[in-house]
């Protein structure tokens, strides 16, 4: 990963392609890569549909190495969301086969002049972009199909679907899987209206020929990558909890806590849990054929996702994850898992976040533009999305925008984005979290539910506010630099719990790039991210006052607890002191 | 006293046959803790990571009163 590949789209006579070395750059990647290049050359007030903003994809350090769970991606831009800087991250194929490629990120720049569709295509003989209208309007199903016929089954695709070129602000990237699929989504603040506005359709990326990434001290890497298996496998999380269950383990989990946002963040308890349980999806899955243990990356050993097939047993989606069995489920009051995972599907083929289509369904449904419970209008209602109509545009902008032209009063976002699946008035510490995180309202920022519900990496009691603000920046910190290794969040179980398996995490990177990382160093890499993410945010126009939870979740007490966000203004305002 | 109990997660393989994931009573003696519970239930106690009582985050030395609900997970994750 020695070089910058720059596409600028509004180059005389087309776009054109440049490579450069890393310079700045060197020592960078995911998460770190991205927001230095956003912070340095995004002018912080431009529209984020202009050609002043960019598309910054970037592998991580260990991407494309036979490190296990290496293979996450990291985009970045301004977000059309939020209007701040964002990093959305996604597993799938295409960091490992970018990084193979030789690529630290690719830097998508500009604005085509005319209304073309473009798609990339790069191998190990450089790169091709060409202009191709057929591709317009095509989910990212078809596409991907498309793509195969065109360029065999060996590649993995970067793509957005008709979301993404209406430049929808809930738009997603998609990333293809082992199965080819554009299952694993960049799914936050809109990256996929981003990639829209550049008129990118579809970054086709085809490794053949190209060799696993190699180590500067090989003997040292092999070994730190045992150890680093090894804590994986032995921990009970990542080695049987998640591989048994997947993320959809949670349903019961944050039900039975009373935090489960239920009817639009209405109570924290909903009746159907049960039904649209990770249990019961591995169930289902299993009966029909699917898979209920199956990883999304090549080197995953966790292994989470799984495979849902129809009642028919066709194949329909990837196992939906908990957060969005949550926003189609217990937030829109339905309970009938195929329903979600029909939604599911159509979240990925339209390519919109299912985090922030879920939330907006409850808003709409909020408005009463279907009942609460009603499976079937919140397809019609998706479906809408896809087709572009008026109503469409305006679900496909989001949750608040649909709950302003709705008036609807109870709209649960922070910095304009929805907020995931733990109800911060009975998990208070990813109450912190969304408030005070770069991102907007963002649960993966800084996990404060595994020490808050799961009792990982300590206990701080989840009703109540005290010690909630340390736990979300001790969080954002570390995932923060986490997020820029390429390595995929669910490791921090482990990391967070065997101090030998953090060791080696810091023995693969020093073992690949000759460096003498310590723990220390890693905490500084978390700090700097952030702090470049928060100089972009206040030059942005974002303050202290969007670090805030909306009112209605400090004053309206959630059922079954009865308790309302306690954290006060003034310690949401401290956490950024370090 | 009646309690009553789920078992989640890989532990729902020790609920009575036909629960179906729904909870189920049990009388127990007044004075009773959730370890006397798990004993009973023959679930391994060193096991059982995430213990709710009433939705309140507990531990295995937690007395129960008439008409509890009590949840016992695996240790579990998500995102």
């Amino acid at each position: 990963m020695d070089k910058i590949l720059r596409i600028d789209m509004s180059a005389d006579g087309g776009p054109s392609v440049n490579e450069e070395p890393l310079g700045d750059l060197a020592g960078l990647g995911g998460r770190a890569l991205t927001s230095a290049v956003v912070s340095k050359e995004v002018p912080p007030t431009c529209h984020p549909l202009s050609e002043e903003n960019k598309l910054v994809i970037a592998p991580g350090l260990l991407s494309g190495t036979v490190a296990a769970m290496s293979g996450r991606l990291s985009i970045g831009c301004k977000s059309p969301l939020t209007g701040g800087i964002k990093e959305a991250n996604a597993g799938g194929q295409a960091s490992q086969v970018l990084a193979r490629l030789g690529y630290a990120a690719i830097i998508v720049e500009g604005r085509p002049a005319g209304g073309s569709l473009y798609k990339v295509f790069i191998n190990k003989e450089g790169v091709e972009v060409a202009a191709d209208d057929s591709l317009k309007g095509l989910g990212n199903y078809d596409l991907v199909d498309r793509m195969k016929g065109v360029y065999g089954e060996k590649i993995a695709c970067i793509s957005i679907g008709q979301a993404g070129e209406m430049k929808m602000s809930a738009a997603s990237i998609a990333i293809t899987d082992m199965e080819l699929r554009p299952t694993r989504h960049a799914g936050r603040g809109g990256v996929g209206a981003v990639m829209g506005a550049k008129g990118v359709k579809v970054i086709v990326l085809d490794d053949a020929g190209m060799k696993m990434r190699s180590a500067e001290d090989p003997e040292g890497f092999r070994s730190a990558n045992k150890e680093w298996v090894d804590g994986l496998r032995k921990n009970p999380t990542t080695g049987e909890g998640l591989p048994a269950f997947g993320t959809n383990v949670l349903t019961n989990v944050i039900n039975e806590a009373g935090g489960y946002p239920t009817n639009n963040f209405a109570t924290g308890q909903f009746d159907g849990a049960a039904k649209i349980s990770g249990e019961t999806q591995a169930e289902t899955e299993i009966a029909r054929g699917g898979s209920a243990t199956h990883g999304c990356h090549r080197g995953c050993i966790i292994r989470c996702s799984g495979i849902f097939n129809d009642k028919d047993g066709n194949y329909l989606t990837k196992q939906p994850e908990y957060e969005t069995v949550w926003a189609h489920g217990g937030n829109c009051g339905i309970d009938d898992l195929d329903a979600i995972a029909m939604l599911d599907r159509l979240d990925d083929d339209f390519g919109v976040d299912t985090i922030e289509m879920g939330a907006t369904i409850g808003v709409a449904m909020e408005a009463g533009l279907a009942e609460f419970g009603d499976a079937q209008a919140a397809i019609e209602l998706v479906k809408e999305v896809g087709k572009g109509t008026p109503l469409g545009r305006v679900l496909g902008n989001g949750a608040a925008v649909t709950g302003k032209v709705f008036g609807v009063e109870r709209v649960p976002v922070v910095k304009g984005q929805a907020l995931p699946a733990y109800d911060p008035r009975a998990v208070q510490g990813i109450g912190v979290t969304y408030a005070t995180t770069t991102m907007g309202a963002d649960h993966t920022a800084g996990y404060a539910v595994a020490t808050n519900i799961m009792g990982v990496g300590g206990e701080v009691d989840p009703l109540k506010a005290e010690g909630q603000v340390a736990l979300s920046r001790d969080l954002q910190i570390a995932t923060a630099a986490i997020d820029s290794t390429g390595m995929c969040l669910f490791i921090a179980f482990a990391v967070l719990d065997q101090p030998e398996t953090f060791q080696a995490l810091i023995d693969l990177i020093n073992s690949f790039y000759g460096l003498s990382f310590t723990a220390d160093d890693v905490t500084e890499l978390g700090k700097s991210v952030l702090k470049c993410e928060r100089e972009f945010n206040a030059a942005a126009g974002l303050s202290a006052q969007h670090d805030r939870l909306p009112d209605f979740f400090k004053n309206d007490p959630l059922a079954p607890h009865d308790v309302t966000f306690d954290v006060t203004d003034e310690d949401l305002d401290t956490l950024h002191n370090w | 006293m009646k309690i009553e109990y789920v078992l989640f997660a890989s532990f729902a393989a020790l609920m009575p046959v036909g629960s179906d994931g729904k909870p189920c009573e049990l009388e127990v003696d007044a004075g009773t803790r959730v370890d006397t519970l798990m004993e009973r239930l023959k679930l391994p106690k060193e096991k059982a990571k995430i213990i709710f009582v009433n939705g309140i985050k507990s531990s295995e030395d937690t007395l129960l009163s008439q008409g509890d609900r009590v949840g016992i997970f695996p240790i579990v994750a998500g995102g």
